[in-house]
């Protein structure tokens, strides 16, 4: 204990991630490809970085039959392929023999004593004190099964005392509102909210960290963020994939739920919240909280008038057909699933006060972008604004958060010559450029977060069930007109008419990406 | 500094190629905007060649610097495909302590017109104004229906036009759709010493206060029936004349002459003839004076063009009454 407390007292002076304690990562769906793509690669890379506790152990569990030996060339071939590093021959040795995995199926009460078992002994061959985090990525229907064994078992500890026990949920959490208050309500059975961390992978983007430094430790934006300056904000995710192999999932989900649910309001807290009186987890996501509260519902007629969904048709993409979402295999072919929403929301808070909020997000549009374009009021019509045949683009802070992270200030500048004209330039950061590496992977950071057990870029349970309330009476009227019929957009196009139409209405343009 | 890519990675190849290069010492990325050069080749006779498409779109960027890309597109393609031939280019500028470069990509498509766009929506860089420059004569290979609209500018040369009236009919036609782009013809800036001459000649001769389209007779060599259409519209449209009234055009039977007018208003006249140099105006009561024509390359045109966002009222009026008259 003594020993315990005096490492604890020198962690204290040292970076965050040193206070993260040894521990044992069991991922459920250690197979899968959200561990191929995703987490193996990141913990790899934080091994790289020196950052994971020296003593760690990787344990894999899924249902088929594997060996250690299998799962390490599982995790070098997704490193090989999807690692933002390549290959360090060196490195890899250390980092492959804490790979292991275990045969399991979580619906098999008698697995996971065997599971136990194992991570016994493997906490014991390599001096593992027992703390455990449990990341379930599997499909949203196993969590409550997996939690509820993982209880049944004994793995689940005191949130206060003995070694931790954390667990990570992948989103979806759930369909709907009363889903996800099940879900939260078995995870809450079993474990204590401080335990629980709910992943959104699109908080752990360096540049969607970057908007709060940008709001809170510049002096000449935050003035700037209110209904006196703002004119509006457009928040675009952009997918150039189409449904892919996620057709199972993606059919009975949509973009919705898939996108606007939980990154774009994620999204659209961080740019709308009141300055937090402290860095605290609980502090910020209090502020978050208050913003997706303030949302004004889209109920009813406003549905109709404030929402666009639409469908991707057959299109081309970078000059190559592609097909329709009804055609892509997996997907019925009378879905009535939306691929694309596009959204006009307003904060009734008196900072955002009647400024619109637009969403878009969408699959098989021309390029994967997201980003965030705060547009301010345009200056008045008077001196260099007068020629309507030629206003002047407002200035635009644009927050790029994939690809070339970084952002943009749009200003307008006189073009060299003997006469007046105006051009629109850019003052550009460009993360890459400006500071060398090559950013962390969102999932770099959320992992090494859970180990150094600080939730703050983590979805809180009430956080989750705000977004879904909000969410659910758009998809109440949408199920009130399964009938009828959806709009569409070809693949390669920016949406819809119709979501012009919703920003064209109020005088506005989408910004182009 | 070229390299061969493919469709799928440009952007990573385009990175790799900036890494190399910013370590031969300090290096900025410039980019103003976003400039679409499609050159439409269906006889190769006629194909002025990736490399001269190259230059001239390396020429702009030095003086407006943008991320080029180029597309040498061949129609007709009855299965459309991805880009047969990639390659990703990186020129620098400025001294060594001030290098800058910009992006340039040049693409071979062979592809139905429909799946141009998205090519165009996803290499252009958002946040910056995007133009689409059409080289090539636009009267004879109209650009696909989406095009003009991809970008917030579209430049043209109706100089290089063999059907006059049939460009000015598409263009009029773009023109007049909702959120039409701002449109640049290189031949009408060539044009603009012929127009200022014009209207200084008419500001001096103190006769001048009335224009009817019935005094105004404009001739033009073999290969300027544009400028005359142009400049007839010019007149046409800014002085409101109706659509009864049109002035004469003619061609000229003397290789010699490029462009000329005559405008007589009873007792006074003024006449204003445009070579490649200089224009010329001699009137009733005032000694001749010349204006001077720029001596700009196509590059230097384009670039000079880029920074004028905003629609061209003048060249919008002139191409509307154009195609009036011209039908």
């Amino acid at each position: 204990m003594a020993t315990e407390a005096l490492a604890k007292r020198l962690a204290a002076g040292e970076a965050a991630h040193a206070a993260a304690e040894p521990a044992t990562i069991v991922i459920f769906g250690g197979a899968g490809d959200l561990a191929h793509r995703k987490l193996l690669p990141a913990l790899y890379n934080l091994h790289l970085d020196g950052l994971l506790p020296p003593r760690i152990a990787v344990v894999g569990s899924g249902r088929n039959t594997s060996t250690d030996e299998a799962y390490r060339a599982f995790a070098r071939d997704g490193i090989e392929r999807f690692s933002r590093r390549p290959m360090d021959e060196a490195q890899w040795p250390s980092f492959a023999e804490a790979l292991f995995f275990v045969k399991l199926d979580l619906e098999d009460p008698r697995a996971f004593p065997t599971l136990g078992a194992r991570l016994d002994t493997i906490e014991h061959e390599r001096g593992l004190p027992g703390n455990r985090i449990y990341y379930l990525a599997v499909p949203s229907s196993l969590f409550k099964p997996t939690v509820e064994q993982l209880a049944r078992a004994g793995f689940v500890g005191s949130a206060d005392a003995g070694p931790f026990a954390r667990v990570i949920v992948e989103k979806p959490i759930g369909r709907d509102l009363p889903s996800a208050m099940a879900i939260n309500e078995a995870i809450a059975r079993v474990f204590d909210e401080r335990q629980i961390y709910r992943i959104d992978h699109y908080l752990g983007k360096e540049t969607v960290q970057n908007i709060l430094v940008l709001r809170f430790a510049n002096s000449f934006f935050e003035p700037l963020f209110n209904h006196k300056y703002i004119d509006h904000v457009q928040i675009t995710v952009a997918e150039e994939e189409g449904v892919g192999t996620r057709a199972g999932y993606y059919d009975q989900a949509g973009a919705l739920r898939d996108m606007v649910q939980n990154h774009m309001l994620q999204l659209l807290a961080l740019v709308a919240m009141e300055p937090p009186h402290s860095l605290d987890a609980d502090v910020v996501r209090d502020e978050k909280l208050e913003v997706v509260q303030s949302l004004r519902p889209i109920e009813g007629q406003a549905v109709d008038d404030q929402v666009v969904r639409a469908q991707y048709a057959a299109g081309f993409q970078m000059g190559t057909p592609v097909p329709g979402y009804r055609d892509e295999p997996g997907v019925n072919r009378s879905s009535s699933t939306e691929t694309y929403v596009a959204l006009q929301v307003f904060i009734d808070n008196w900072r955002w006060a009647g400024v619109p909020f637009f969403l878009r997000t969408g699959k098989r549009l021309p390029k994967r972008a997201s980003e965030i374009s705060i547009h301010l009021k345009p200056v008045p019509a008077i001196l260099f604004n007068r020629n309507p045949a030629a206003r002047l683009d407002p200035n635009v802070l644009t927050v790029r958060i994939q690809p070339d992270e970084g952002f943009a200030l749009g200003i307008s500048s006189k073009v060299p010559g003997p006469h007046v004209r105006i051009y629109p330039v850019n003052m550009d950061f460009d993360y890459s450029s400006t500071f060398g590496a090559s950013s962390p992977e969102a999932y770099e950071r959320l992992l090494l977060d859970v180990l150094a057990g600080d939730p703050t870029l983590f979805m809180r349970r009430d956080a989750v069930e705000a977004s879904w309330r909000w969410i659910m009476p758009i998809l109440d009227r949408w199920a009130e007109q399964a009938s009828a019929p959806l709009p569409t957009y070809a693949a390669g196009d920016w949406g819809p008419v119709e979501a012009n139409r919703l920003i064209e209405s109020t005088g506005r343009q989408w910004r182009t990406l | 500094v070229w390299r061969r890519s493919s469709p799928d990675a440009i952007e990573r190849d385009l990175a790799a190629l900036w890494r190399e290069t910013a370590r031969e010492g300090p290096l900025s990325r410039a980019l103003m905007a976003n400039l679409v050069v499609i050159q439409q080749c269906d006889d190769p006779a006629e194909d002025a060649g990736a490399a001269a498409l190259e230059a001239a779109a390396g020429d702009v960027a030095q003086r407006h610097p943008v991320r080029a890309i180029l597309l040498d597109y061949t129609p007709g393609v009855e299965t459309p495909g991805a880009p047969k031939a990639v390659r990703v280019g990186l020129r620098t500028f400025g001294s060594s302590a001030a290098r800058y470069g910009v992006d340039l990509i040049a693409l071979q498509v062979e592809c139905a017109k429909a799946s141009i766009p998205s090519i165009v929506r996803r290499l252009t860089r958002g946040g910056v104004p995007t133009s689409v420059w059409w080289i090539g004569d636009l009267s004879k290979h109209p650009p696909p229906e989406l095009m003009p609209t991809l970008g917030r500018q579209f430049l043209y040369d109706s100089a290089s036009w063999q059907n006059p009236r049939e460009g000015l009919r598409i263009v009029a036609g773009v023109i007049a759709r909702p959120h039409s782009p701002d449109m640049a013809d290189l031949n009408w800036r060539r044009m603009a010493p012929m127009r200022r001459a014009i209207v200084h000649g008419l500001g001096t001769e103190p006769d001048a206060r009335e224009l009817r389209a019935t005094g105004v007779d404009i001739r033009h060599g073999a290969s300027r029936a544009a400028d005359a259409l142009l400049l007839a519209g010019w007149l046409h449209g800014s002085l409101g004349w109706s659509s009864a009234e049109v002035p004469r055009i003619e061609e000229s039977r003397d290789p010699a002459d490029a462009l000329s007018a005559v405008l007589t208003g009873g007792d006074w006249a003024v006449k204003a003839s445009m070579d490649e140099r200089r224009v010329i105006v001699t009137g009733t009561t005032q000694t001749a004076f010349e204006v001077i024509v720029p001596r700009e390359t196509e590059a230097e045109q384009v670039a000079a063009e880029l920074p004028s966002l905003g629609a061209d009222m003048a060249l919008h009026a002139a191409v509307r009454a154009a195609a009036i008259l011209a039908l």
